[in-house]
């Protein structure tokens, strides 16, 4: 426990000096601030930074942190030669980064946001808590990305696929299906395909909040019931966990047996 | 200090060592030599467990490699490239090095930081370090600790001469302490100067396991550069 | 007033005139002594109201004191005023029957409570029921835990106002009934009135010249408003909120609907405001918040809407092919998720000058007119119309990518649904 504190420690303090991670802060932090400015309409103000925090913010997640194990692996050697675990290194590595990307969000867009008032409260922190879950996936799978491929450039470029499939093609195929399949009854199979995508299910989370009227204008009960209830909630948090929990745990297995 | 019994590893098809039996005497310098892709940097790998190899078995100091991983606490290792997280001052890596050493005491690291006169660079971010300081660096990284065993890959490498000297001489002193070394490297010349014994692993497999001088009488030679061109010739 | 009677009696006077005023000073002076004020008591000598009913003769006033009186079917047939002292109240133990059935002219009733009236399949059951009457008012009456709670059928000019009439929460739509019931009627007067937990709040059939003002009906389990073949009424400054399918306004010609706020009426066929069938009638200064369809209209024709609000909505509106000649004017169209949706194919109707949030044209010559007409269908509208499910993909980086693409090189949108001078300004009603 000492020991993954430690790393994560060093890791926090390498990466929040890092000019990236501060132009990205100031990037955000601006960004937010000028769409609060610009538009005065709360919900218009939502669908931009959904854009930014479901979109943008996965993708330097999953660049970022691919980028940064494939410069760590030298260092992640010489750790490794030292007395300590591999699980417990790769733990550390894991929180290291995360931590950074959570303080990242919340000061670049939850700061201005709870500064401008704009928003309620509630839906910030649903905001921020959706956007950092998503991170957090996305980071896990840069884990799981760099202990699998060892040459860099074929890493990135799998890191981007991966990234613009959740958040483009997946959307587009799920498109196609349903006009293919419109005349069956797939209600349950599309809102299934639809919650397995994390970046599908974060952004129905958010509209439900601020724009459920169009959302409700859907027929059949199983969309009812999940709307309705409770019960999103807890599958929206309950998915997200699972993408972050499988790719991490894939990664964790290959990183103890990995050879460097 | 070290007794290494019929290792084998490959990489899915490729092997690259192919029954490697070896020990490192205690107190005595061994430097391993062999050509670009000889397995070298493998088998180093294979002691500090970077690699799980696929059969055999490596003991040291009767603590067997494969089981624990606090064997590694009687190991200094110094990386043929060192590469650290940029935005962290040398004194933070130092410290997080000495963190993770299960308590044990830096007890050279005033002395290393005279010899390599690392001083002004201890307040420096990484990314601001040269090539030959990151090096020194991981020399004192590798030799923070009184540790029985230490390996060394290509430790002069990228250094100036003044260091190279000084890190000649850092290491026969450990020496003389009683510390036993594993050393990687290309120069002969250099090996010629400071090991006992020499091993030479070329495909996989070790041709030399000997005494240097042992070595050099039998072949003739002046010197063990000639001395193994000369062995090679005789193998082909 | 009083000046031109004083200047008849001075300067014209006329005898005959002399003579009816006094004639007509004497009888308001004199009814009060004529009719009769008859308690009822739980401790007097009348003890039911059924009981008062019976020896109250034509005008007499019933004067309820504080106490439950468990009775029904109180049956009316003569003119008679019914007051109920502060905490008088009726139940009817959820029985089968009536509170109060009156068929008859001239009458009132006020501030009375009248609770459990009993579910029945066969007959409309209803805390008051009115049968052929004329001259009626209701004031003050509060129906708790209602079947029907207010009931007028074949009657004409009666007024409804300040009553509190609630169903009950925990039925379902087919064992409620209305909230106010009219069928066959003209000149009603419903004012000021709250309804909660019916079938419909207020429900009118057939109903002819009548107003509906500042009613607020909520949470009831079908409509807040049915409206059918009901011409040349009108419905202003009333509130409908969270209904179960909203306000539907069918089959009707000339109704004037102003002022009103349309809220909350959610879920896959619920609307603010269903308009079928209608011709020739007034929408203005609505508001419609938060609705999954602002207004649906089906087969409405030469209506105009001006001046309404559509704030929030899922779609502000949806117009199908059979609509025509209508003409939206004045609108703010603030912050909904879809602006108008249509099966459509041709431009039928008239937009103009209306605000759109969603406009981003410029005004270079600063008259208020944006410079670029506006299209409210946006391509993802088009792609929800034919297909339901699409709207999970809303928001979503995908369909932005496409929106953005069909406004560079626009194929799929249609062009005929255009405002041409959309407002720069949102308009303040």
């Amino acid at each position: 426990m000492e020991t993954l504190y430690k790393i994560t420690k060093f890791q926090i303090q390498n990466i929040i000096r890092s000019n990236w991670i501060i132009i990205y802060t100031f990037g955000l932090i601006l960004t937010t601030s000028l769409i609060i400015y610009f538009t005065n309409d709360s919900s218009k103000v939502i669908v931009s930074l959904m854009t930014i925090m479901f979109i943008l913010n996965p993708l330097i997640g999953i660049l970022f942190g691919s980028i940064y194990l494939y410069n760590s692996r030298e260092f992640i050697e010489l750790v490794l030669t030292q007395p300590i675990k591999r699980s417990t290194l790769y733990s550390g590595l894991f929180l290291g980064l995360v931590i950074p990307f959570i303080l990242v969000t919340i000061v670049g867009v939850g700061l201005p946001l709870a500064a401008s008032n704009l928003i309620e409260p509630d839906l910030i922190g649903n905001l921020l808590s959706t956007s950092i879950l998503l991170v957090c996936i996305f980071v896990s799978i840069a884990f799981l990305i760099t202990t699998f491929i060892v040459e860099r450039s074929a890493g990135l470029g799998i890191a981007f696929i991966i990234w613009l499939f959740l958040c483009w093609i997946y959307d587009g195929f799920l498109l196609f299906f349903s006009y293919a399949f419109q005349d069956y009854p797939i209600e349950r199979i599309i809102l299934a395909l639809t919650i397995i995508n994390p970046i599908d299910l974060a952004r129905i989370n958010i509209l439900l909040r601020f724009e459920a009227a169009a959302m409700l204008g859907i027929t059949g009960a199983v969309f009812q019931d999940f709307i309705s209830a409770s019960l999103g909630k807890v599958i929206t948090f309950a998915v997200h966990l699972i993408w972050i929990f499988i790719p991490f745990s894939i990664g964790y297995f290959r990183f103890k047996k990995k050879d460097f | 200090m070290v007794t290494i019994k019929d290792l084998y590893k490959s990489y899915g098809k490729l092997e690259v060592l192919k029954g490697i039996n070896l020990s490192f005497e205690r107190g005595k310098i061994t430097a391993i030599v062999g050509p670009n892709g000889s397995g070298k940097t493998t088998l180093m790998k294979c002691i500090l467990g970077l690699v799980h190899f696929n059969k055999g078995k490596i003991l040291i100091d009767s603590n067997d490699v494969s089981s624990n991983f606090n064997y590694r606490e009687l190991i200094g290792y110094m990386p043929q490239i060192g590469r650290y997280p940029e935005n962290l001052k040398a004194i933070e890596i130092i410290k997080l090095i000495i963190e993770l050493s299960n308590n044990r005491k830096p007890v050279n690291l005033d002395y290393l930081i005279d010899l390599f006169n690392f001083q002004p660079h201890l307040n420096k971010f990484v990314k601001n370090l040269s090539g030959g300081t990151i090096q020194k660096l991981s020399a004192i990284l590798a030799f923070l600790f009184d540790s029985k065993l230490y390996i060394l890959d290509e430790p002069t490498a990228g250094l100036d001469p003044i260091a190279t000297v000084d890190i000649k001489n850092l290491i026969t002193k450990k020496r003389e302490e009683g510390a036993t070394f594993a050393v990687v490297s290309h120069q002969l010349t250099e090996v010629e100067s400071f090991a006992d014994n020499l091993v030479f692993i070329l495909e996989g497999k070790i041709v030399i396991d000997s005494p240097i001088k042992d070595f050099i009488t039998t072949t003739g030679k002046q010197n063990l550069e000639e001395a193994v061109i000369d062995f090679l010739k005789v193998q082909n | 007033m009083k000046f031109f009677l004083g200047k008849m009696l001075l300067k014209k006077p006329k005898k005959s005139i002399c003579i009816n005023i006094i004639l007509l000073l004497l009888t308001f002076s004199i009814n009060p002594l004529i009719s009769r004020i008859i308690e009822v008591d739980k401790s007097g000598i009348l003890r039911t109201i059924k009981s008062a009913v019976n020896v109250a003769r034509d005008f007499d006033t019933i004067y309820i004191k504080k106490g439950i009186y468990y009775e029904k079917d109180i049956y009316i047939n003569k003119p008679l005023t019914i007051i109920g002292e502060n905490g008088a109240i009726v139940d009817c133990r959820s029985e089968e029957g009536f509170g109060f059935l009156v068929k008859t002219k001239n009458f009132i009733i006020k501030n009375l409570t009248i609770k459990n009236i009993g579910i029945s399949y066969i007959q409309d059951n209803a805390g008051l029921k009115f049968d052929s009457c004329e001259n009626v008012l209701i004031e003050n009456i509060t129906i708790e835990n209602g079947f029907f709670s207010i009931y007028f059928s074949r009657s004409t000019n009666f007024t409804i106002r300040n009553c509190k009439l609630s169903g009950n929460k925990n039925r379902t739509e087919s064992n409620s009934g209305n909230g106010i019931h009219l069928w066959y009627c003209s000149n009603a007067k419903i004012e000021n009135n709250e309804i909660r937990f019916q079938r419909d709040g207020i429900y009118f059939e057939f109903v002819k010249s009548s107003l509906i003002q500042n009613n607020f009906c909520e949470n009831n389990l079908r409509y807040g408003l049915h409206f059918m073949f009901s011409d040349s009424c009108s419905y202003r400054g009333n509130t409908f909120k969270h209904n179960g399918a909203g306000v539907a306004v069918m089959y009707t010609n000339r109704v004037y609907m102003v002022e009103n706020t349309f809220v909350d009426n959610w879920g896959p066929s619920s609307y603010g405001l269903l308009l079928k069938d209608i011709k020739r009638s007034y929408v203005s200064k609505n508001n419609f918040l938060n609705n999954t369809v602002g207004i649906y209209m089906e087969g409405t024709d030469q209506t105009l809407f001006e001046k309404n609000n559509f704030f929030k909505n899922g779609w502000a509106l949806r117009i199908t092919a059979n609509c025509e000649d209508n003409t939206f004017r004045y609108n703010n169209f603030l912050a909904n998720t879809f602006e108008v949706a249509t099966n459509s194919s041709q431009s039928r109707n008239i937009f103009d000058r209306n605000y759109w949030s969603g406009y981003s044209g410029y005004d270079l010559n600063k008259d208020g007119i944006g410079d670029v007409p506006y299209i409210p269908v946006s391509l993802f509208t088009i792609i929800v119309q034919s297909n339901n499910y699409a709207v999970l993909l809303f928001r979503s980086f995908f369909v932005d990518i496409f929106e953005i693409a069909e406004k560079i090189f626009p194929s799929i949108v249609p062009k005929y649904l255009v405002d041409r001078k959309p407002s720069m300004r949102q308009f303040k009603w």
